[in-house]
């Protein structure tokens, strides 16, 4: 009788183990760390290649042709002279003002697309990668698109068209950066 | 006679204690190497931003800090990651279960096929629901907002698993 009192037992707590695994509380928590960083050290970097292109306090890349830049006036990357902006009735073309370079950890080609919302700057790819062929200054768009392998990076240059404006006029507005892996519907 | 009968007892006690630690192990409550798993469900590291800690429990980690790879993401963007991770039902009976994971800070939320009011990143938010039958398995993708934030902000967020029987 000790013996099936003894197996009874165990039964018992097997059961309420069975019972117990089965109506826990199965909530769990896990941690996420994201990152902030600075646009030239993103996953999708944006770099500044001249001085007109510089990285602000909040870590976004800036274009600024103008006084305001904080590289005017610095002696090491422009000695002798600065101009303070661009002059009406003219044209602009910078090659390679910022590139967009490709380090998402998922190894995969990348769609991106550049929008500006000045229909007076303009944008353009060097080596062709503008898939509209915006190939050069002359056949600037508003938006282009092109691919970034993984690890390779694309210049991006600006087309300037001041030609609308009258001197102490503001060319202002917003490059909006879209990119999506390269086989999202062909 | 009785002591005889006595050791007879232990013995018994004995193998069913063993089998008790067999059954426990066996259905993978908590063994150590095996991913993030418990009776219920499994979770399962699907890209390079989420992967089993030392403790093995799942961790998201965008960061410098990541044993794998370097990086962040930049202030006033939006970033999309399809299939962060994933969600099993391991559960060997035939348990159907409701699933909810949620997140809290700011500019972080969730979206999962599984989830009819919340599948896309266009619909994504802080807490997400959906059923998986055993054996079923669901992919959580996360937007991250930046708008409100600097770079040297670093995002700390909290993925809130719970699990509850379909009434």
């Amino acid at each position: 009788m000790k013996m099936l009192g003894a197996i009874m037992v165990a039964l018992g707590i097997l059961m309420v183990l069975g019972v117990g695994a089965d109506f826990a509380d199965y909530t769990a928590s896990r941690s996420a760390h994201i990152a902030v960083v600075a646009d030239d050290q993103e996953l999708i970097d944006l770099t500044p290649m001249q001085p007109y292109a510089y990285i602000d306090d909040r870590g976004v890349l800036v274009i600024d042709f103008s006084a305001n830049n904080p590289n005017y006036q610095n002696e090491s990357l422009n000695p002798g002279w600065w101009g303070i902006g661009i002059s009406p009735d003219s044209r602009y073309n910078f090659n390679d003002v910022f590139n967009v370079s490709n380090d998402l950890w998922d190894n995969v080609t990348i769609l991106v697309t550049i929008s500006s919302s000045n229909p007076f700057v303009e944008l353009y790819t060097h080596n062709e990668e503008s898939l509209e062929g915006a190939w050069s200054s002359d056949s600037a768009l508003q938006e282009i698109s092109f691919y970034v392998y993984p690890g390779g990076e694309v210049s991006v240059g600006m087309h300037l068209m001041g030609w609308a404006n009258d001197a102490g006029d503001w060319l202002n507005g917003t490059l909006t950066i879209h990119a999506e892996p390269a086989d999202n519907g062909g | 006679m009785g002591v005889k009968m006595y050791k007879k007892g232990l013995t018994t006690i004995f193998v069913i204690v063993l089998i008790i630690l067999i059954l426990l192990t066996g259905t993978g409550v908590y063994t150590q190497g095996d991913g993030d798993v418990n009776l219920i469900y499994e979770l399962i590291p699907n890209s390079p931003y989420s992967y089993i800690n030392d403790s093995g429990k799942l961790e998201i980690n965008i960061t410098p800090e990541n044993p794998l790879y370097d990086g962040g993401v930049a202030p006033d963007s939006i970033h999309v990651i399809d299939s962060l991770f994933s969600v099993k039902n391991v559960n060997n009976s035939s348990g159907v279960y409701e699933f909810t994971v949620s997140v809290q800070e700011a500019g972080v939320l969730l979206y999962s096929p599984g989830d009819i009011s919340h599948s896309s990143s266009n619909t994504a938010s802080n807490i997400i629901t959906f059923i998986l039958s055993p054996g079923e398995e669901a992919n959580i993708g996360m937007v991250i907002d930046t708008s409100e934030y600097s770079a040297g902000d670093l995002i700390e967020d909290i993925v809130s698993i719970s699990v509850t029987q379909p009434t």
